[in-house]
């Protein structure tokens, strides 16, 4: 109860310093907002560091015990969403891999864009706005996102037709991506449950600095076979090897859901969050329908003139409001192959007219560094070898994640059993074995249900939830090491039935399923001999 | 990866692998090398952010490769019956 008190009193301190600095911030208003933000958000974990700090005894005791406490609380959501994040790295491959009819291939984005648009303007002529992610190489299909009779549709376009007939139904990889910050719950609370995780972590990482004491002298440090502290040394090793991540990748995740956690900032200039966010972004903003019916006007021209202003950048987004209306609007968002910040060169065009409104490079600092943190997080912009060390280091996020839920865990259990500590610690074998699982079973359905099924796309994620759901169940009803033995050798033959629909011998997106796929296979087999060599051990 | 980013990752582990080390002059050599890697990967750079993104990314391998070779070299050891 007083820790809740203290966290939220501490939120409160952080919504007022956020609500300050931007009223008293002598810059422009948006700069100031953003300023704002930026200190509420590095502001909640660090006054809640104070204030635990104010109510338990000793700075080190307090903080060691709140980042056990917070690990705990907050450690399975952490994890689901650090593993959903860690294949989001590889969204476009993951999407590539699940639809096999295409293959990795040069693409003509802009004759791509236009059967895109082609297609949407005979099927989806009355939605509010259509979103299209132009085919490229990493990904030769459009992705386009509309709305229709109140329901948000998504489907991948062929890149030369326009239609979706041709390609299996799925979400491929936007449905880590998604899960990764909406956990398949309605907005705004999937985003804002994603938020408080992420600066949650931010939490326990800056707890974790001041209760390791040796931090220095255990920097290298890592002894296996010894039980506890083999987990220890490894939750040590990886947690502060790779702690300028995850502590950038958790700051900058909770600063892509700021409106969110943050919106006092933005009351110091504006009526409400919808107009700063058109402050923000004007270029980006919706124009109200006029209800007059109007036909867009030809796209060729709209995109060979945003070809000539974006040059080598390419187009990453394509937005057209209104399309079926005289207020049409075609919003061209640049790529940033070139630059850390996303999303900061944006051409505005009328949809009616064809003719160019507004040819907008950021400028303004704030904004400046809040496109950069956005585009550090999503790493659009990361080279091969960049993205594989992303993946890498969040998988060093899941060993520190799971590692520490273990620790707790075993350290309690210790001391004496309790219904409750047994049944947490069952659940934590279907949660941290289990998930992956789960997980895997989204690429087993992805090529094993029938490709014309109806509505294929929920089909496989209900698949992926029964499964989990079924995997929790199980870990409930049995003993956590059984648990975790099944669990693991299920994670073997899932990683291999994985690399076996993956035809190794095929592209490159296969072949690199396979390696991870068969990696996983690798260790779960590791993992499940040294199980029976403590077991046997005693 | 250019042959430049090879070898400004080689200096990389070896300059952490040299601040693992007891002796205080090989510290010191180790963290000099660790800058030495950082300016080459700068110079060598089209994009200095994307350099940085991957410098910091890349160490935290170097970090855990120097701790498995110690760890390595530890067992190595403790089976010749040596004391560690």
């Amino acid at each position: 109860m007083k820790s809740a008190a203290v966290i939220l009193l501490a939120y409160g301190a952080a919504a007022l310093l956020s609500f300050v600095v931007a009223g008293v911030l002598p810059a422009s208003p948006v700069n100031a907002v953003l300023a704002g933000v930026f200190a509420g958000l590095a502001g909640w974990p660090l006054l809640t560091m104070l204030g635990f700090s104010r109510v338990r005894p000793g700075f080190r005791a307090a903080m060691t015990q709140v980042h056990d406490m917070a690990g705990i609380f907050a450690g399975w959501l952490i994890y689901v969403i650090t593993l959903s994040g860690t294949l989001s790295v590889f969204r476009p491959e993951i999407s590539l891999w699940a639809r096999p009819e295409l293959r990795a291939q040069p693409v003509d984005p802009v004759g791509a864009t236009r059967a895109a648009i082609g297609w949407l303007s005979q099927h989806a002529p009355h939605a509010s706005a259509w979103y299209i992610t132009p085919a490229r190489a990493r990904a030769p299909f459009s992705w386009a996102a509309w709305d229709e009779n109140g329901a948000f549709l998504q489907r991948a376009l062929d890149p030369v037709t326009g239609a979706p007939d041709a390609i299996r139904d799925t979400l491929g990889g936007d449905f880590f991506y998604r899960f990764h910050f909406e956990l398949q719950l309605p907005y705004p609370w999937g985003r804002l449950t994603a938020g408080i995780a992420a600066l949650a972590l931010v939490f326990v990482l800056l707890t974790g600095i001041v209760a390791h004491r040796r931090i220095f002298l255990d920097f290298f440090t890592f002894r296996p076979g010894k039980g506890q502290r083999s987990w220890l040394d490894a939750h040590n090793l990886a947690g502060v090897a790779a702690l300028p991540f995850h502590l950038a990748i958790a700051f900058t995740g909770a600063v892509t859901l700021a409106s969110l956690l943050m919106p006092w900032a933005a009351l110091a200039h504006y009526p409400n969050a919808a107009t700063f966010e058109s402050a923000l972004a004007p270029s980006l903003s919706a124009p109200a329908a006029t209800g007059t019916a109007s036909t867009l006007a030809p796209v060729a021209s709209v995109l060979a003139e945003a070809g000539r202003r974006l040059k080598t950048e390419g187009m990453n987004q394509v937005y057209v409001y209104n399309p079926s209306d005289s207020a049409a609007t075609i919003v061209i968002l640049g790529d940033n192959n070139d630059r850390l910040a996303f999303g900061t060169h944006v051409l505005r065009f009328d949809g009616k007219t064809g003719k160019l409104l507004s040819d907008t490079q950021e400028k303004r600092p704030a904004v400046t560094a809040f496109a950069v943190l956005y585009g550090l997080h999503v790493a659009h912009f990361a080279p091969l070898a960049t993205r594989w060390l992303y993946f890498a280091s969040g998988i060093l996020l899941l060993v520190v994640t799971g590692s520490g839920l273990r620790l707790w865990l075993r350290r309690r259990l210790r001391r004496g059993n309790t219904v409750r500590l047994v049944a947490l610690d069952r659940m934590n074998a279907g949660m941290v074995a289990g998930t992956p699982v789960a997980f895997s079973t989204f690429f087993l359905a992805n090529h094993l249900l029938p490709v014309t099924l109806p509505d294929r796309a929920e089909r496989e994620i209900q698949v992926v939830f029964a499964v989990w759901f079924l995997l929790l169940l199980v870990a409930l009803l049995m003993p956590a090491r059984k648990s975790w033995q099944i669990f693991t050798g299920l994670g073997c033959f899932s990683a291999l039935a994985v690399a076996l629909c993956s035809a190794p011998w095929g592209s490159s997106v296969q072949w690199g399923v396979s390696l991870v796929a068969i990696c996983l296979a690798g260790c779960c087999v590791q993992a499940l001999w040294a199980m029976r060599a403590a077991h046997d051990g005693g | 990866m250019t042959v430049a980013d090879s070898y400004g990752t080689l200096l990389q582990f070896c300059g952490v692998f040299m601040l693992s080390l007891h002796r205080a002059w090989v510290r010191w050599a180790g963290g000099v090398l660790l800058a030495a890697s950082l300016c080459l990967d700068i110079m060598t750079a089209e994009n200095v952010g994307f350099t940085l993104v991957f410098w910091i990314c890349a160490l935290a391998f170097a970090v855990i490769a120097t701790a498995l070779l110690h760890t390595v070299r530890r067992q190595w050891v403790q089976r010749r019956g040596g004391v560690f």
